[in-house]
């Protein structure tokens, strides 16, 4: 995997919350807070620095434009978070920029300011609420899937562009059996670059940079994704 | 003493009879039982019999010979008094006090007073007749006075149980009481009008030709028909003078009037919360199964949307005046009040009849407190609670928290997921959030289901567009034809079970699948489950 470089900005519960999470995961963090904020130190998983998040040249010399990409606003007042991601977007059209909502009108704002996506953590927690209210038993599973370090895993696959499968159906390569993993669906490229669940009954022809999401163990994982890469 | 023996020994035959128990409680229970289907034929009854007495009353008016009548009369009078008869010995158990005086007696080696005994129960069974309802249907009885059996439109309130709604009425007292002052006064100023305005009328009009003022009472009735503004005019003025004074007493009367009106609706404005809050513990009260959200922040309006969107049914409880009008402006049943307040839990039926407490407010300190309030008051009741802090989680599970939900840490896990694999985490999240129309359901292998003892293979899910991911079992045995699985929750996840897997009961088919095949799926279940 190519070698993530992050900026949180906000030194609140929530950013030191996704610097911890991000660290865990090998994500090189720089945790930045507002020329105002408290004072924070360096810690073990990420470095601290203040920046000045209206001045085009603090941001720039935090990386942005150059070695981050992925940009964190998660300050917990809306109108830094939608002028950071403003800025940010103007400095560097490829950075992915997540934000912070924390009511319900900030997320198209964040939106349209150039965030490719938005956490709202009350929403998620209450959606997960009402999973745990109705359906406890698959709710459990796929938290313990997605989140938990069980040795089932969620794994997307890209596949390379020199793939020696290129062309081929999917439904003859008979990835499940074979690897013994459970396919989710596929990013088709061939179909316009959507995602296409499994269930869905559509046959589909792998083409270079598909995109296989699958659930299975992590070895199986590793296995397929060297398949696909035409070592298998 | 010989009495006295008697007595003492038909009450312990009483006690010891079976049989005598068994009546006693069946009539109790058809007479005032709360779930007692017997009880809706007999109240049933009674409800024809008294509107056919009332309407019998309404006929006699004019046509007095009717023979038919006398009968009806006869019969609905003797079924009144054996329902009376009937109540006042359910009431209580008589023989239980005279044994408690004997034994008393006994155990301080006095002699048994057969007087003070039999006082004992007659108060007893007194104090059951001076209840309102008692005295009501002793009237609705008394054959003497004609006029008096209207009572029995009392008897319906009690059949149709509309003093149930007997609160509100108090609730009404209360507000009339409240407001004792200003209408002391009002009453006062009022019957110093009344009083001046009915002794000059009578002075300047009863003496002359052709008025209609001859006694101080119609001097009293024609003040009163004015000054509330009825104004009949089947007695008018006929001097200058009672002219004059039906001008003043006119606008004294709306004077009157709208203070009188603005007295009450003030006070009723007043005791709004109140009353509403009332009604609210009344509605509850003939639910089950209920959720109690505990704080209408973003998190609980999040879940109240959703519980409302699948019809479950919840009550919001905030102490923010302002919270609970947005929710009961979204149309959702809400109540103000401190969530970890020991009465207002047991109010809102935490104790017995909600099934879920969902603590949900910004503040990890008072959800930690809800929690344990609620598990002080019921040992089994699900409860969820939020924890913003990491650190609050295992104290919150000591106090006895089912689950927990973290909303920073899952948005952190998000974000780190997000950040690893964004298409794969963006279609399970839309599975698991149910913005897609893929989802991830369990199906649960019950006894005698058609399910029990088949194989993945015989299944043959897939032409319904389904797929399993696993198959969740209760034990940690491994079983044939397993594929791979894991130890997961104290149970064990068979991840891809193999075409020959047999389903057992206990076990949870984990499927993937569309909204439609899954609910599809679940019929045919239960279909050839009763075949």
């Amino acid at each position: 995997m190519k070698h993530d470089c992050a900026l949180v900005f906000g030194c609140n519960r929530m950013g030191r919350e996704v610097a911890t999470q991000l660290a865990a995961r090998g994500v090189q963090i720089t945790l930045c807070d507002d020329i105002e904020g408290t004072v924070d130190h360096d810690s073990r998983h990420w470095r601290y620095r203040r920046v000045d998040i209206t001045s085009d040249e603090e941001l720039r010399d935090a990386g942005i434009g150059r070695e981050v990409t992925h940009l964190f606003a998660l300050f917990d007042n809306e109108a830094h978070n939608v002028f950071l991601v403003l800025s940010a977007r103007a400095m560097a059209p490829d950075l992915q920029i997540i934000g912070l909502s924390l009511s319900a009108d900030s997320e198209n704002k964040l939106l349209t300011a150039g965030a490719n996506s938005v956490i709202d953590p009350y929403a998620i927690s209450g959606r997960k609420i009402f999973r745990v209210i109705r359906r406890p038993d698959a709710s459990q599973l796929l938290d313990h899937v997605i989140f938990g370090d069980a040795n089932l895993n969620l794994a997307e696959l890209h596949v390379p562009p020199d793939t020696p499968l290129e062309g081929r159906k999917l439904a003859d390569l008979d990835i499940e059996e074979r690897f013994n993993v459970m396919l989710l669906g596929i990013v088709d490229r061939g179909r316009g670059g959507e995602f296409f669940f499994a269930t869905s009954g559509v046959d589909h022809r792998v083409d270079r940079n598909d995109v296989l999401v699958v659930i299975g163990a992590s070895e199986a994982i590793e296995v397929l994704r060297d398949y696909l890469a035409g070592g298998g | 003493m010989a009495e006295a023996n008697a007595l003492v020994r038909l009450a312990y035959r009483l006690q010891g009879s079976d049989r005598y128990q068994r009546v006693k409680s069946l009539v109790r229970a058809v007479l005032t039982g709360q779930n007692n289907p017997l009880r809706l034929y007999v109240d049933g009854f009674m409800v024809v019999l008294v509107l056919a007495s009332i309407f019998g009353l309404i006929y006699e008016v004019r046509h007095p010979e009717m023979q038919f009548d006398d009968y009806l009369e006869t019969f609905a009078v003797s079924v009144f008094a054996l329902d009376y008869l009937l109540r006042l010995w359910v009431y209580n158990d008589a023989h239980h006090i005279i044994i408690d005086h004997f034994e008393q007696a006994e155990f301080v080696d006095r002699p048994f007073d057969t007087w003070r005994a039999l006082h004992a129960v007659f108060r007893s069974k007194w104090a059951y007749m001076t209840t309102f309802m008692a005295v009501v249907d002793l009237l609705a009885i008394v054959p003497t006075y004609r006029p008096l059996r209207l009572l029995r439109i009392f008897l319906l309130f009690r059949l149709l149980k509309l003093f149930r709604y007997s609160r509100s009425i108090s609730e009404f007292v209360t507000v009339l009481a409240e407001k004792r002052f200003e209408l002391t006064t009002l009453l006062g100023f009022l019957g110093f009008v009344l009083f001046s305005a009915s002794t000059a009328i009578y002075l300047f009009e009863s003496h002359i030709e052709g008025g209609q003022i001859e006694t101080p009472l119609d001097a009293l009735y024609w003040a009163v028909v004015t000054l509330s503004t009825v104004g009949y005019g089947d007695i008018t003025p006929h001097t200058p003078e009672g002219r004059v004074i039906t001008l003043v007493l006119i606008i004294t009367g709306l004077g009157v009037l709208s203070f009188f009106t603005s007295i009450i609706v003030s006070a009723f404005t007043e005791r709004m919360p109140h009353v509403k809050a009332k009604r609210l513990h009344a509605t509850l009260e003939r639910r089950r199964n209920y959720t109690v959200l505990c704080g209408f922040g973003r998190v609980g309006e999040t879940v109240a949307s959703l519980l409302a969107e699948d019809g479950e049914p919840f009550v919001v409880v905030d102490p923010d005046p302002e919270m609970i009008d947005r929710a009961q402006r979204l149309g959702y049943m809400a109540l103000i009040g401190d969530a970890s307040d020991q009465q207002l839990l047991s109010d809102i039926g935490v104790a017995t009849r909600a099934s879920r407490v969902l603590c949900l407010t910004g503040s990890d300190i008072t959800n930690l407190y809800t929690t344990l309030s609620v598990r002080y008051i019921n040992k089994d009741i699900e409860i969820i609670a939020r924890c913003d802090k990491a650190e609050t989680e295992p104290k919150l599970r000591y106090a006895g928290a089912t689950h927990t939900v973290l909303p920073f840490r899952i948005a952190g896990l998000i974000a780190a997921e997000y950040l690893e694999q964004p298409v794969a985490f963006e279609a399970i999240y839309g599975v698991m959030t149910g913005h897609s129309s893929v989802m991830v359901d369990t199906v649960a292998v019950q006894p005698g289901s058609w399910l029990e003892g088949r194989s993945i293979d015989e299944i043959n899910i897939s032409r319904q567009q389904l797929r399993v991911l696993g198959v969740i079992s209760a034990s940690q045995e491994q079983r044939e034809h397993e594929g791979s699985s894991y130890n997961y929750c104290e149970r064990r996840f068979h991840f891809r079970p193999r075409k020959f897997f047999h389903l057992h009961v206990g076990d949870m088919l984990v499927l993937i699948g569309h909204q439609l095949s899954l609910t599809h799926f679940r019929e045919t279940v239960l279909l050839r489950g009763k075949i």
